[in-house]
């Protein structure tokens, strides 16, 4: 196992797109935080729930983190990239044990995912200091569960990219999965969930994966799906967390059987 | 050593490679022969376990999966350009020796030994057929293996090329490694290869000493030239009924299936003058062709002289 964490570490460190990805969602933050707080009053005390979507990109107010689709992509690089370059083969006869090439690309990718989001955060927070000339507050409210609960989604999401990566063993697919799914797939299942032909998808709701996934950095109080009756209730921050967790185990589990099974 | 012991592998109703079992012996260089479509590469995977099948291969005793650190022991050419287009050549070896506990030194080494030392830094993405060829042979080369298992290593090599991988794999193989190498250059394969194993859609047809293989699937035949060769070939006829005989247009006969010290005798016996008498060597390619003749997957035509395409019909368009 050691072995393959040395062939990831230093194949993620040798590929350019890790570092451009990287630093594209570093300057994306430092942009959306830059628009979240010079639109604001400066004289203002910022509320923590204002804090913790200023801090996470956007948090959820927007349909996914930006942060987490830049490492779903270094995740489905990590795995796609060698179907696509053919660098299987010279990767297989190096490191022919399987499970440990996937756990390990699925352990370096989550690592380098954990640092993207933290850098952000720091990115985010220094943008947001030198904008309003004062430290943003950071210990009031529920503001550091939700930095955790990003740094979670972010780091799940790159091995999200990595389990569809290997499953498809391609790269365009699963970048259409982590946008679509998202963006259109889950909102157009919620809308037709109000639907009364349609209502008992309402029960499935909050177990959408990306849906329940962004609970994770929800800084208003939990709240019901009410564009319909009736009103159901959202999971809290740790239970969405752990479904998207769920969700993405069941997709590496079955990227990793059959990667075990296919031929290379 | 390497032992292949029933390699089978089969898509669906068709069988690429069937109950295939062969030794390869340290200490010489082993060509692996075959039409196209024979299965020698999908062979070569099945070896290394990447492609899944019946049969197992053993490398010193162990399956290539049960290796720890594998390019130590068995260093592979599979593909060419099987890169990141954008990954230095350098860092695609590093990345390599990274999971097999191999030094940046022995990288920068093999870089010098396949002649890439100067692009070493650059990215790959622009490298010629050769050039992948070469930083693949490097990849192989990278653990100092005791086996090589390459396939088509000499595709994209110009000719100072071909003359330095085969003098490099003649000394690898002199210094006890096991060398087992396809190619379709049945030229070079005769020049470079002691051992052949030669397969026919997905079975074995040979596996030894090249040398018995060319005797083994090719006749032997004497060439002479006589004034008197109407009186020898009528003489050489009623020793050795068996004997093919064939006159060329220059007036030479040809005995195939006969020895050049026979028909020496019978010319003394019966008088004739004889103003050549040569052995004729068969050659590898004679040998592979009688071989695997019936073995070919995909077998091309000649087109008849007549069939060239028609001119255009004069007139406007349709």
């Amino acid at each position: 196992m050691i072995d393959a964490l040395r062939f990831e570490s230093a194949r993620i460190r040798t590929v350019w797109s890790t570092y451009w990805l990287a630093g594209s969602a570093l300057v994306l933050c430092a942009l959306a935080t830059l628009a979240f707080v010079y639109d604001t009053d400066r004289s203002e005390p910022m509320s923590w729930q204002f804090v913790a979507t200023v801090l996470t990109a956007g948090g959820a107010e927007l349909p996914f983190s930006m942060v987490a689709v830049f490492t779903s992509l270094i995740g489905i690089f990590a795995t796609g990239h060698e179907y696509r370059h053919g660098t299987i083969l010279p990767t297989l006869t190096a490191m022919p044990r399987r499970t440990a090439l996937l756990a390990a690309k699925a352990i370096v990718v989550a690592v380098a995912s954990a640092l993207i989001a933290l850098a952000s955060l720091v990115v985010c927070w220094t943008t947001g200091t030198v904008v309003r000339a004062e430290p943003i507050p950071l210990g009031e409210g529920d503001t550091l569960a939700v930095l955790a609960g990003y740094v979670v989604l972010v780091t799940l999401c790159g091995v999200l990219g990595t389990a569809l990566g290997q499953l498809t063993r391609a790269i365009p697919g699963p970048i259409v999965i982590i946008l679509m799914a998202p963006l259109v797939v889950e909102p157009l299942i919620q809308a037709l969930a109000q639907l009364e032909a349609l209502s008992f998808l309402r029960h499935a709701l909050p177990y959408l994966p990306f849906a329940a996934g962004m609970q994770l950095v929800r800084a208003e109080p939990v709240s019901p799906v009410d564009r319909g009756s009736p009103v159901i209730e959202l999971l809290s921050r740790w239970e969405g967390g752990t479904v998207f967790a769920l969700f993405i185990g069941v997709v590496l589990v079955i990227a990793w059987r059959l990667f075990l099974r296919r031929d290379a | 050593m390497i032992q292949a012991n029933g390699l089978t592998k089969a898509y669906g109703d068709t069988i690429a490679v069937d109950d295939l079992s062969f030794e390869v012996r340290p200490g010489v260089v082993t060509g692996f022969l075959g039409p196209n479509g024979a299965g020698k590469s999908t062979t070569m995977r099945l070896m290394l376990e990447l492609d899944h099948g019946g049969g197992e291969a053993l490398f010193d005793g162990r399956r290539f999966s049960d290796i720890r650190h594998p390019m130590r022991e068995v260093g592979t050419v599979l593909e060419a350009k099987a890169f990141h287009p954008k990954r230095s050549a350098r860092n695609h070896l590093r990345m390599l020796a990274a999971a097999n506990r191999i030094s940046t030194r022995r990288v920068d080494e093999v870089l010098a030994m396949v002649g890439l030392a100067d692009v070493a830094r650059k990215s790959p993405g622009g490298f010629s057929f050769g050039m992948g060829q070469r930083l693949g042979l490097a990849a192989a080369l990278l653990g100092d293996p005791g086996t090589l298992i390459l396939d088509e290593p000499s595709n994209g090599l110009d000719p100072h090329g071909i003359q330095w991988l085969r003098d490099l794999l003649k000394k690898l193989a002199a210094e006890g490694r096991t060398i087992f190498v396809s190619s379709h250059l049945l030229a070079e394969m005769a020049l470079m290869a002691d051992d052949l194993v030669v397969i026919g859609r997905g079975r074995l047809i040979s596996a030894g000493p090249a040398a018995d293989f060319i005797r083994d699937f090719t006749r032997s035949s004497v060439v002479v030239r006589s004034p008197d060769s109407d009186v020898l070939v009528k003489a050489v006829l009623e020793t050795l009924p068996a004997v093919e005989v064939s006159t060329a247009a220059d007036g030479s006969v040809r005995f195939g299936g006969v020895e050049a010290a026979t028909v020496g005798e019978v010319a003394a016996r019966v008088g004739a003058v004889l103003h050549e008498l040569t052995s004729s060597t068969a050659s590898l390619e004679e040998a592979f062709l009688q071989a695997t003749g019936a073995s070919e997957e995909y077998v091309g035509t000649v087109l008849p002289a007549s069939s060239s395409v028609a001119p255009a019909e004069s007139g406007g368009p349709a």
